[in-house]
């Protein structure tokens, strides 16, 4: 038999119970929006029944409902997903970002672009070609050479720029993780020392879940979980955080371009997946080895073969000048980066320093009135097969076209990362979706679960109201038979 | 699945911002006529337009350099057209001055009516165009030739003056001096007809200067030819520019261009799939159980 006081004992556990599960719909609702919250919901487990070992009857009877859990809910396989696509789309949305500007670089549609300025220069020593001895027309060559050159440097500080504010970008993004990964560290202990008083640590789960997202994103970090709730960080396999010790990314700006190393080791950084995977290959290998190249390499060929051709043609001798003496002088004042194959121009110290006076249009030393043979043949070395760009395969091709190939294939790595972020938008959009159809408060539910509650707990002060009657028939009313 | 609130709105948020972006696009497209706007947006189509630009940019100059062949071809015929007449002229004279009714004092009186002849050549041969003395070869910036004590010496040289009239493609536009003199010297055959006509010598003139004259006369007529042959040639170069040009713009329309009609119905299917989404929004998101609830 049991005591009829257990029927009150039932009835307050459950009363207890539903108000708690009421208190966590409520904790749902005003989480509806919040990031990173996962949804929680009571898992009540009835008490272990109790034997009845008197009387008929025997054998267990059931003792009402146990202490409350609190579930939360979160789906570790759906996380990795999830970080796996957001690493991606991190990545590929920074390559969007540095390609968007270089292309405002290279663009040639809606402002004049680099090819109108070489067609310009080219059209001018034409018009010199014409009328090698108008001041007017050599003035014009000048002023369009020094107007192709602050093009081309305008092109180049612009990449220039770029890669410095990718690599501020950088060292801040570091300095984020090194921070990140302390934060996470410190909630490693927290939650093991929660669990260990017998709490469950949902919301400080829920942070850093968070933080592990943004890692995700910003480093392609990835994780393992530990038995003991802990989580280990990796940043493309090395240790980020180890238990609650962190291992700080050393960030040196010394050097004019930011490093990153490991503090304890000295190695340099290394990522996989997510923004600085981007930023690092855009600071190191997009902009200097190819578009800053590209551009070097086009000013480059074309002073060395301008100068050299410049050099076999003659200008009007002044009065008094010796004859033989009125050969071309250097048109561009360049420095090449590759002495001494010259193909790459330095583009910062470029500059057209030559008087118009001095510009050689003339193939014949006495370089008379009408005789542009040279002016002719520079026009026409902007056409000359002289680009050889290992880099790009191409091979004997013309300045133009070296151009227009470097516009080209611009475009197309760029309307590839274009899509591909596009792409990975959408399937990190679909796996969070997957994440929030687990993790995420539905209000529909939750005021369902509110009735459900209520009703409970209604019915459990009923039942707590029904034993008082019982107790109440039992003390005053028993014992008065023949009264 | 279950599906949450606000998986739902960030569903119709991503699909409206998805729509909006499209949308922009198109309308960029439409207010600008253009379709491409920067290299990513159709790489083949970028490196096209850069082709047709260069071509087009090319062309004007094509165009600028033919108009400059035809003024210096014409200027040369016009005075070698010139240089003709007076060689006719000449021939008159000789033919005159080989009469032996003639007189002496005639005679004299038609070798000055040949020295002015002999001027007017030199003069003609020293026509300019523009700046330039044409007849000069490279050094037109002074007379090439010039008169002195009956002799006329050429100070001129060799060089040609090319123009480029397409693409690869030049055209000598000048005659040289030492052309106008290769074959027969004009100059020397009009020298020399004034002194016979000078000291009689009805001989020579009937015999050497009128044939003379005739050779320097054929030697003209093919010297025009030739200029004739190139003029004819420019213009040539001139229609198929215009040809050219025409193709290359049209060229470069399809490339850069919009398809207005293909645009515009882009434009309203995505105006209506946007106005769609934005009333399936306002009717789906408010309503939850709340509503219900009493």
């Amino acid at each position: 038999m049991t005591s009829m006081w257990s029927g009150l004992e039932i009835a307050r556990r459950s009363l207890l119970a539903n108000q708690q599960a009421i208190d966590l719909t409520g904790r749902n609702v005003a989480n509806a929006n919040t990031r990173g919250y996962s949804r929680q919901a009571p898992s009540n487990t009835a008490l272990p029944p109790h034997n009845v070992p008197l009387g008929p009857g025997t054998g267990q009877i059931g003792d009402g409902v146990g202490d409350v859990q609190v579930l939360r809910y979160r789906d570790e396989f759906l996380d990795r997903q999830y970080r796996q696509k957001l690493a991606d789309y991190g990545a590929a949305e920074t390559y969007v970002r540095v390609f968007d500007q270089i292309e405002q670089v290279w663009n040639e549609q809606g402002t004049a672009g680099l090819q109108t300025y070489l067609l310009r220069f080219q059209d001018a020593l034409k018009g010199l070609a014409n009328r090698p001895a108008q001041p007017d027309a050599r003035v014009q060559v000048i002023e369009a050479a020094r107007a192709l050159v602050s093009r081309a440097q305008d092109m180049y500080w612009s990449m220039h720029d770029l890669r410095q504010n990718l690599d501020t970008t950088l060292a801040f993004k570091a300095q984020e993780i090194n921070n990140i990964a302390s934060e996470i560290a410190l909630l490693n202990k927290q939650i093991v020392a929660q669990q260990a008083a017998g709490a469950q640590p949902n919301d400080l789960m829920d942070k850093r879940d968070l933080l592990l997202d943004q890692l995700a994103r910003s480093a392609g970090a990835t994780w393992t979980l530990q038995p003991d709730g802990k989580v280990n960080v990796y940043l493309n396999s090395q240790a980020l955080v180890m238990d609650v010790a962190v291992s700080k990314i050393a960030i040196d700006r010394s050097s004019g371009l930011t490093s990153l190393t490991w503090a304890n080791s000295n190695t340099p950084v290394s990522f996989r997946g997510g923004d600085m995977t981007a930023l690092l290959d855009a600071r190191d290998n997009a902009l200097p080895n190819e578009y800053m190249a590209h551009l070097e390499t086009l000013m480059g060929t074309l002073t060395r073969e301008f100068n050299s051709l410049h050099a076999s043609g003659y200008y009007p001798p002044g009065p008094l000048q010796p004859p033989g003496t009125n050969t071309g002088e250097a048109f561009f004042s360049v420095s090449y980066l590759d002495p001494p194959a010259n193909t790459r121009a330095d583009i910062t110290s470029l500059a057209v320093l030559i008087e118009p006076g001095k510009v050689s249009a003339a193939a014949n030393p006495d370089a008379s009135q009408l005789d542009g043979g040279v002016a002719q043949q520079l026009a026409n070395s902007l056409d000359g097969k002289f680009v050889t760009h290992p880099l790009t395969g191409l091979q004997n091709v013309s300045i133009m076209q070296f151009h227009a190939a470097v516009v080209g294939s611009l475009g197309v790595q760029a309307q590839r990362y274009f899509s591909e972020a596009a792409a990975f938008e959408l399937q990190m959009q679909q796996a969070d979706n997957m994440r929030q159809s687990v993790s995420g408060v539905s209000l529909d539910e939750e005021m369902t679960k509110l009735i459900e509650f209520q009703r409970s707990y209604t019915a459990a002060a009923r039942m707590a109201t029904t034993v008082d009657e019982m107790l109440e028939v039992l003390i005053s009313r028993m014992g008065v038979v023949g009264r | 699945m279950r599906i949450t609130s606000m998986m739902m709105g960030n569903t119709l948020s991503r699909s409206l911002s998805d729509l909006r972006g499209r949308l922009t696009g198109v309308q960029t497209d439409l207010a600008t006529g253009r379709r491409l706007h920067r290299p990513s947006d159709h790489p083949a189509a970028m490196v096209d337009s850069l082709r047709v630009r260069t071509a087009l940019d090319r062309l004007d100059r094509y165009e600028r350099n033919i108009g400059d062949a035809m003024g210096w071809l014409g200027t040369a015929d016009s005075a070698l057209a010139h240089l003709t007449s007076i060689l006719q002229r000449a021939g008159e004279l000789a033919v005159q001055g080989a009469n032996g009714t003639m007189s002496d004092t005639a005679r004299v009186s038609l070798a000055q009516e040949v020295d002015k002849l002999l001027e007017g050549a030199v003069e003609l041969a020293n026509t300019a165009y523009g700046e330039s003395f044409i007849f000069a070869g490279h050094r037109g910036d002074a007379p090439p030739f010039s008169l002195a004590a009956g002799v006329v010496a050429y100070n001129g040289n060799n060089g040609t003056v090319l123009r480029e009239i397409a693409p690869s493609t030049t055209m000598q536009v000048n005659v040289t001096g030492s052309d106008l003199v290769a074959q027969t010297d004009l100059f020397t055959i009009l020298q020399d007809l004034a002194d016979r006509l000078r000291s009689g010598d009805q001989t020579g003139i009937s015999q050497i200067s009128v044939a003379d004259i005739n050779t320097a006369q054929d030697a003209l007529v093919s010297l025009r030819a030739g200029i004739g042959a190139r003029h004819q040639q420019v213009e040539l170069m001139e229609q198929n520019s215009r040809d050219v040009r025409i193709n290359l713009e049209s060229s470069r329309e399809v490339i850069e261009g919009v398809d207005m009609e293909r645009t515009i119905i882009e434009y309203q299917q995505l105006d209506a799939a946007y106005s769609t989404a934005l009333a399936v929004g306002a009717r789906i998101l408010p309503p939850s159980l709340l509503d219900f609830l009493r």
